[in-house]
């Protein structure tokens, strides 16, 4: 596993005539997180689809030498017709495993997440926006991913959640050992949780700075962590002035 | 859905039009009570040829029960819209997906439907009448080709709704093209073609008895067009009695809970 790794190459992309990327370069290895941050409409998430073989780059090649990657995009994307908890075994269904494995994994992750039994046997629209966010953690947990790919996946959960998936997350990594990369508008969650922070800015998008802060996240303290996010708050702010 | 279930959708208020069962219960025996007191009140006034008393027509209906013309014409009249309907279901779906899924196909055949929505019913009974006489295959074939547009525009239209952003989520969890087939496309699709279908077969029941009254083939229609010439109205009513019941019965126990079955994932409205 240690081998594995994410490589993008001098990326580049536009949406007919508009360039959304330019020149972007990314070098991934776990186990770790990730940050990318940066102003909307900078290519995060043009970055990520990329990045998941999803969309292929107009210029510069994707590497990903990870065996399971799995991806929780901006919106829950659960299907409306399968109740939660098929969805959440979405994912299995692919490799073939038994409809019952599937139901028992799907039902583990979706208590990983916090949500309960009763919510996986309810289809998507009974539940919560911030519930249906989870269910899409818990359907990309269920596969075992080595490298897992968030496009802002806590945009409508509450505080409280958002803090117990942030340490959800940390402990993918250090027991898991697994490779995160988190695209996220919040200067503080990327403060808290990442290893590394890549700040994407500009338009069309080049990555401006690469922080590696000195302390892993298990170790900041709560000063530590305001003091990164007035790092990448300062980094941000440079870098629209350059634009502007 | 349930009184209850739709009182907790919003949230325990009442909506702009509330539905609870009783209401519509009671909606129903004041709407068919309010039919049959017209109905009477027609009678008493223009007398047994323009409108028969309820007595006569129950009279007519249980003479037709007896004599067994009832089962064999509802029969019959069910086999040719069934028929009919069955057909331009599976020409109309598999039509609808493939222009769904290749262009020119759906630019040849979307004006092809849209003609044949045109053309009026009575139009094609008067030409299956000149191909294939007063035979079964006359109702069938009007049924089909009257129905066809309404699966084939609804598969057409479901095949373009399907939202591009679960297909992606479909190929990032390796679903392959037949996962997603199975998974996306197909629940998305039928979720359209349910009510259509529904739709289409209440036409097909009427379009088959039409056809039958303008002489294809025995049924329901046959029978009208009889009591038309004998100038039997009571006969004429019990017949008509009997097509809204049928129609009404295969609606409410079989195509009802389809499109249920269909909507179940739906939020309420």
């Amino acid at each position: 596993m240690s081998a594995a790794f994410l490589h993008l190459s001098s990326i580049g992309h536009h949406f007919a005539d508009r360039e959304v990327l330019r020149d972007v370069s990314l070098f991934l290895t776990g186990p770790g997180v990730t940050a990318l941050v940066g102003p909307s409409g900078c290519g995060k998430t043009t970055l990520i689809r990329i990045a998941a073989g999803l969309l292929p780059p107009a210029t510069g090649k994707v590497h990903n030498g990870y065996a399971r990657t799995a991806c929780v995009f901006q919106e829950d994307r659960l299907l409306p017709w399968r109740r939660v908890v098929d969805n959440v075994a979405f994912g299995l269904r692919a490799v073939g495993t038994s409809r019952r494995a599937r139901t028992r994994a799907a039902v583990e992750a979706l208590d990983r997440v916090g949500l309960a039994a009763e919510d996986g046997a309810s289809y998507p629209h009974q539940l919560s926006g911030g519930m249906r966010q989870r269910a899409a953690l818990a359907r990309a947990l269920v596969v075992d991913p080595d490298l897992l790919l968030l496009d802002e996946p806590f945009g409508a959960t509450d505080f409280v959640r958002r803090q117990q998936l942030l340490v959800l997350i940390r402990d993918l990594v250090r027991r898991g050992g697994k490779t995160v990369l988190l695209v996220t508008h919040d200067l503080t969650e990327a403060a808290i949780i990442a290893d590394s922070i890549i700040v994407l800015a500009g338009n069309p998008g080049r990555i401006s700075e690469v922080i590696v802060p000195d302390a892993v996240p298990e170790m900041r303290t709560a000063k530590g962590i305001l003091s990164l996010t007035a790092r990448l708050g300062e980094a941000l702010a440079t870098d629209e002035n350059l634009v502007g | 859905m349930s009184a209850a279930s739709s009182a907790r959708a919003n949230g325990g208020r009442p909506g702009v039009f509330p539905r609870r069962r009783w209401d519509a219960t009671a909606g129903l025996v004041v709407a068919v009570g309010a039919l049959l007191a017209g109905w009477q009140v027609v009678h008493w006034q223009y007398g047994d040829l323009v409108m028969p008393s309820l007595q006569a027509t129950a009279a007519a209906l249980v003479r037709m029960a007896e004599d067994g013309t009832l089962t064999d014409a509802a029969l019959r009249t069910a086999l040719h819209a069934l028929a009919g309907f069955v057909l331009a279901a599976g020409l109309g779906l598999a039509l609808g997906l493939a222009a769904g899924a290749f262009r020119p196909c759906e630019v040849v055949m979307r004006p092809i439907a849209t003609i044949l929505l045109g053309v009026p019913a009575i139009a094609w009974v008067v030409l299956a009448l000149l191909w294939f006489g007063a035979t079964d295959v006359t109702p069938v074939v009007v049924v089909a080709l009257t129905t066809i547009p309404i699966p084939f525009l609804a598969a057409l239209e479901g095949s373009h709704t399907v939202d591009p952003r679960l297909v992606e989520m479909g190929r990032a969890y390796r679903a392959g093209r037949t996962g997603i087939l199975r998974d996306v496309v197909a629940p998305h699709v039928a979720g359209h073609l349910a009510p259509a279908l529904a739709a289409a077969f209440g036409l097909s029941w009427k379009v088959a008895v039409m056809a039958e009254v303008l002489g294809a083939g025995a049924g329901i229609g046959e029978g009208l067009a009889l009591a038309r010439v004998n100038l039997d109205t009571a006969t004429a009513m019990a017949w008509i009695i009997l097509t809204v019941t049928l129609l009404l019965a295969i609606n409410g126990l079989v195509m009802r809970p389809l499109t249920g079955r269909f909507g179940r994932w739906r939020a309420p409205r």
